[in-house]
């Protein structure tokens, strides 16, 4: 049984590195001529000394180069740690992310999008990244909902050979421009070849604020429960954007 | 590992193409296909009155020499037009009701409404 449970909790430490992708479910739009800065965050909160105090943060600019293709360019930093404890913070990865859209919003049940993003390491030792996602979104009423189903794989040298996989759920509830309430759902099946249980997995559920202020500013902040071992036992996350 | 990747895509899509077929065909299309036209920043029709209940394909025809984005939060729609240009925006079915629009670039001048009943 005490095998069992450090087990569990040595893979919760490797299992919450690769939850902390970005924290932003992506919606399957690109706006032509689109300018957009953002920057997005998220702080983690545990008992144990590894999990505990976890951030990373992203900055971005990104344009819509036409009616279907939004490109991104982003600084990514975060947290280092070892076994027992967080040892320093650093710029780790510059990432190029491009998002296409498949159809015209509302032309299909659902509007489809393809999210593409390569994320190079800043540190010649470290494997690259590239992640892939399909962006799907369905508006009912003033409840939107939007799913991302999101693959990684390292590449170069020191790679891991498995594939990860994750899920992410968003619904927001369109009362008002600037407050729109709602839940997001992240899952991090972790690799696709090897099955995991589910506390083994990161599983994190909480509400979560949309809206956009001053004309050109978006923003979502919430925080999320962890609802499975491997995952925090809370996340600060945010993000905020300019368009212009 | 590339090919992995690359069958788990292939896979998605094949899993939601059929729904994205499905859907289409479930959902009526008014046989009327109406026309906003943008000139000098200003929508015309400034309102438009549609069927409600059924998916309306509004063609978005920008006079202007600059581009424009047809905006609506009630409609939960974002879609970009450059100038002297014309784009398709695919909205409903709606509720009948009455739904606010307007350019985001010029959004003091170039605003409209959609009725539906």
């Amino acid at each position: 049984m005490k095998l069992r449970t450090v087990a569990v909790c040595v893979s919760a430490v490797f299992l919450s590195y690769p939850a902390l992708a970005e924290k932003l479910v992506f919606e399957p739009r690109a706006e032509e001529g689109r300018w957009e800065l953002e920057t997005t965050g998220q702080y983690d909160f545990d008992r144990s000394k590894t999990k505990n105090a976890v951030q990373e943060y992203h900055q971005a600019v990104g344009y819509g180069v036409n009616s279907f293709w939004h490109t991104e360019l982003e600084i990514e930093s975060e947290t280092e740690s070892t076994d027992d404890a967080i040892t320093h913070f650093r710029t780790t990865h510059l990432e190029w992310e491009n998002i296409f859209q498949l159809a015209p919003q509302g032309k299909y049940w659902v509007d489809p999008g393809l999210y593409l993003a390569y994320e190079a390491p800043l540190a010649h030792q470290e494997p690259g990244q590239v992640e892939a996602k399909l962006l799907l979104q369905k508006s009912i009423d003033k409840f939107t909902n939007t799913l991302n189903i999101s693959f990684n794989q390292e590449v170069g040298g020191g790679r891991d050979p498995h594939t990860d996989a994750g899920v992410s759920w968003s619904t927001k509830y369109r009362w008002r421009p600037y407050l729109q309430p709602g839940f997001e759902y992240w899952n991090d099946f972790s690799e696709m070849t090897h099955y995991l249980t589910y506390n083994e997995q990161s599983h994190q559920v909480g509400p979560v604020l949309y809206g956009r202020i001053f004309r050109h500013f978006n923003y979502n902040i919430g925080y999320l429960f962890g609802i499975s071992q491997a995952a925090p036992r809370g996340e600060l996350k945010w993000v905020l954007e300019y368009e212009f | 590992m590339i090919v992995r990747l690359a069958v788990s895509l292939v896979l998605g899509v094949c899993i939601w193409v059929p729904v994205l077929v499905l859907a289409k065909t479930k959902s009526i299309e008014s046989p009327n296909n109406p026309v906003i036209v943008i000139k000098n920043h200003q929508f015309d029709p400034l309102q438009l009155t549609v069927p409600a209940g059924l998916k309306i394909k509004i063609t978005v025809d920008n006079q202007d020499p600059t581009p424009e984005e047809f905006e609506s939060d009630d409609l939960d729609r974002e879609q970009g037009v450059e100038g002297h240009a014309q784009t398709m925006v695919y909205i409903g079915p709606l509720k009948p009701g009455v739904y606010k629009y307007w350019g985001d670039f010029h959004p003091d001048t170039t605003k409209g409404t959609i009725v539906a009943q």
